[in-house]
């Protein structure tokens, strides 16, 4: 009899151990690849990447600004050797899915190329160089940068350190942990990733994404970094009817986001079609067009995420201001809105350059870095 | 078209090589969100010039022109942006206070950068009826603005947004709101009966009541405990013997109707305002019903008596219930109805919870192993119980809640684990009693 008490209690905590790891299988992961990263640093850049969990400050640093401009906390990928680059990347694609790691990259990729061509837009629409000269300075390549290297929130750095996709900045709220809440943030010019993890449990609110070119070439392919974003909401438009599109398309112009950096927690009255007076078909659209933004971290937290929007979506409402006429495959110059309890989308193209600069805004306007997990 | 983009261009070269990136370029966009409350709108103004228009807005600011914003020129210019609006409440004309300004460097904004914010509110005069008009015009440098106007969602339950109304532009937006459920007037009244049917929420509160017996730990765990020395009966002060089926059946649904009928009733009590209770005292109390009840898992200190005990620290547990119907802020009326879906969901997801883990306690409660479980699951409930009190009453961070949600969180994998553990071990007895 007591060998099969000793059985029982050996099973059970086996089972149950297994049970767990199995749910906490990502954060795991996560943590481990963070742990790693961080293994990689000097204790300098160590103490510079890392905030205490509470810094709301640090929390709010991102913006849509290039980095030069609004400088950020942490560190850069410009500023780590290759093989704190490599360990950085290999963090993020742990905690991000496929998708939102191809995201991620197209967006650098996208300020690459505005460095290195600046914006399209002038007289004739012919590729005139107008950004930053990016020989100003001369420096040094960009590994490696010497002293240039920027390590973390300063002063305005010299002209040629304004874009690029070395300069995104990488920084930590609270340690990592399995168990205990903290944060990861990624970001640069058109980008601010805050992932908050908790637990089994991991949150993207607030989040931005945008580009600028939001359409270029690059190794003779057409790269449209937010480019789905555009073609699923079109094609959804498309798919309403008369009366439904009546209600979706707004008779006002909205000039650019309305929950942009600066503006968490807010919870604005929802306008627009509501997702109830949709069929099945169309309202699997919607979800789908959320799912640009919601699927960008790693299968368990997106798939959360994606179940709680499902739970919403009756009360979600879809809004559209702009030109209803855009083409798949190009981008639209119209602003959209995707509300529900717990999420907030805008799509917003820049006045500058409408089809070709595009900032997006991702929120949970109840869950802001993830403060609704941090509830008892 | 193309002459200006060309002259934008180079103006925007030759005012600074640098700026290129920026995304307003010949727009001064102006952005507000009003909230409203019962007397007064409030509003949130951000303003951001970009680099053609910043001289224009500079100068407007910059009143003597020494390329700085001294506070009374900020003073000065948050009350003329205020002074260019104009706002009528219910079709009268309202006067906008400012309340709060603030002002990036003259530099900053030459460059582009920085916002410019002012708050400001209108007073809303009370009046009778129910339907609430404010109309905002914003005439403050028209010709080189764009406009954004939101509404936040009233923290107030009591107001309702109806429509929003805008131009094109969004420089002349009109808000139409409403006091829903104020019950002051027979209007009122009615229409708050409207707001219920319409809108209330019968499904979200049973929801809710589902959910907050799923999340809240420690109502469930109070229960469970309580359940684990049911099929057992009570001999010389230690867990004995087993009881039969009938009775340990028997035995359970008197132990879980006790706790429905118990807080059922403070829950009533609570909700409708009769008994009001602070909810720190509640809570720990809560902590030390899981502590009680643990410890008679342990060795029975009330044996028979567990339906009474159920009953009793029901009426606790039920007027933690209520406070959370209470944080959602329904008026008296929805409450009654509130209730009703509320511990309806409640009592579901009990049913549940214990319908999935009766067959495994009835099971194993037939073998020895059974003393694993119990005396297992006793001591969880006490380091957390004496972590929850310690945490309640000294207001200290314990991690009690995060490993007792990680463990809810998997309830049904446990329950299933549970059940094929008992299925184990009821067949290894059996085989060796045979």
């Amino acid at each position: 009899m007591r060998r099969l008490f000793v059985l029982a209690t050996a099973a059970a905590l086996s089972f149950s151990s297994f049970v767990y790891a199995q749910a906490n299988r990502s954060t795991e992961a996560v943590v481990q690849a963070a742990d790693s990263f961080l293994a990689t640093l000097t204790a300098d850049q160590k103490q510079k990447v890392m905030y205490a969990f509470d810094d709301a400050t640090q929390r709010a640093r991102w913006s849509n600004f290039p980095t030069g401009v609004v400088a950020r906390g942490g560190i850069s990928l410009k500023s780590m050797s290759a093989v704190q680059q490599q360990a950085a990347m290999k963090l993020m694609s742990t905690v991000l899915s496929p998708m939102g790691m191809e995201k991620v990259n197209e967006i650098r990729q996208a300020d690459d190329d505005f460095k290195a061509n600046g914006s399209k837009r002038g007289p004739g629409g012919g590729g005139r160089p107008q950004g930053p000269p990016p020989d100003v300075q001369g420096g040094p390549p960009p590994q490696f940068g010497g002293g240039r290297g920027p390590g973390g929130p300063g002063g305005r750095p010299p002209g040629g350190d304004l874009f690029g996709s070395d300069l995104y900045f990488i920084s930590f709220l609270g340690k990592p942990s399995l168990t205990q809440p903290w944060m990861l943030q990624f970001g640069g010019h058109h980008l601010a990733l805050n992932i908050t993890v908790a637990g089994s449990r991991g949150v993207l609110t607030p989040t931005l994404t945008g580009a600028q070119p939001a359409m270029f070439t690059l190794n003779g392919k057409t790269t449209r970094p937010v480019g789905r974003e555009s073609d699923k909401a079109l094609a959804l438009l498309q798919a309403l009817d008369d009366s439904q599109r009546k209600q979706a398309v707004l008779s006002y112009q909205v000039a650019d986001l309305v929950l942009g950096p600066g503006q968490d927690g807010k919870k604005i009255a929802p306008e627009g079609l509501k997702a109830s007076s949709m069929n099945p078909q169309q309202q699997a659209m919607l979800l789908d067009v959320v799912a640009e933004w919601s699927g960008i971290l790693t299968e368990p937290y997106a798939a959360a995420r994606m179940a709680q929007m499902k739970a919403d979506l009756k009360d979600t409402y879809f809004a559209w201001s702009g030109a209803t006429d855009g083409k798949a495959g190009t981008n639209i110059t119209a602003y959209y809105r995707i509300q529900g309890p717990h999420l907030v989308i805008e799509y917003a193209p820049q006045s500058d350059e409408p089809g070709n600069h595009v900032h997006t805004m991702y929120r949970d306007p109840t869950n802001d870095y993830g403060s609704a997990l941090l509830k008892p | 078209m193309k002459w200006k983009l060309a002259a934008v261009v180079v103006v925007c070269l030759l005012l600074c090589g640098n700026t290129a990136w920026a995304h307003r370029i010949d727009e001064y966009l102006q952005a507000t969100i009003l909230s409203v409350e019962a007397n007064r709108v409030h509003a949130s103004m951000r303003l951001i010039p970009g680099v053609l228009v910043a001289p224009a807005v500079i100068a407007a600011i910059d009143r003597d022109h020494d390329g700085v914003f001294s506070e009374a020129e900020k003073r000065a210019y948050a009350e003329r942006v205020v002074r260019d609006l104009s706002i009528t409440v219910d079709g009268k004309a309202a006067h906008p206070e400012p309340d709060a300004w603030t002002l990036p460097e003259a530099t900053q904004l030459r460059d582009g950068l920085g916002e410019i914010h002012i708050e400001y509110h209108v007073d809303v005069p009370p009046s009778a009826a129910a339907n609430r008009s404010l109309v905002l015009a914003n005439h403050h440098l028209n010709d080189a603005s764009v406009y954004l106007v939101n509404v936040e969602v009233p923290q107030d339950r009591a107001l309702r947004i109806v429509d929003q109304k805008r131009n094109a532009k969004q420089s002349v937006y009109e808000l139409d709101y409403e006091r829903v459920g104020g019950g002051d007037t027979p209007v009122g009244a009615r229409r708050g009966m409207r707001g219920w049917w319409e809108g209330v929420q019968m499904a979200s509160l049973f929801r809710l009541g589902m959910r907050h017996i799923a999340e809240g730990t420690d109502h469930l765990l109070f229960l469970l405990v309580l359940l684990l020395p049911a099929p057992l009966l009570a001999a010389n002060g230690r867990w004995a013997a087993t009881a039969g089926v009938r009775h340990s059946l028997l035995h359970i649904v008197g132990i879980v109707t006790a706790f429905t009928v118990g807080h059922s009733l403070t829950l009533t009590l609570a909700a409708m305002n009769v008994v009001h209770v602070a909810s720190r005292p509640v809570e720990v109390l809560i902590a030390v019903s899981i502590l009680l009840s643990a410890i008679h898992a342990l060795r029975p200190i009330f044996p028979g008596r567990e339906a009474w005990i159920a009953a009793f620290f029901g009426l606790i547990h039920g007027l933690a219930f209520a406070s959370t119907l209470d944080r959602l802020g329904l008026s008296r009326w929805h409450r009654l109805a509130g209730i009703l879906s509320f511990n309806l969901g409640i009592e579901t997801m009990q049913m549940l919870v214990v319908v999935l883990v009766l067959p495994s306690l009835l099971l194993m409660s037939r073998t020895r192993s059974y003393a694993v479980l119990r005396v297992g699951g006793a001591v969880l409930a006490i380091v957390a119980a004496v972590l929850w009190i310690a945490e309640r009453v000294l207001n200290v961070q314990t991690p009690a809640d995060v490993v007792m949600n990680g463990i809810a969180h998997r309830g049904l994998i446990l329950a299933t684990l549970l059940f094929f553990a008992s299925v184990v071990c009821g067949s290894f007895s059996r085989r060796r009693v045979s």
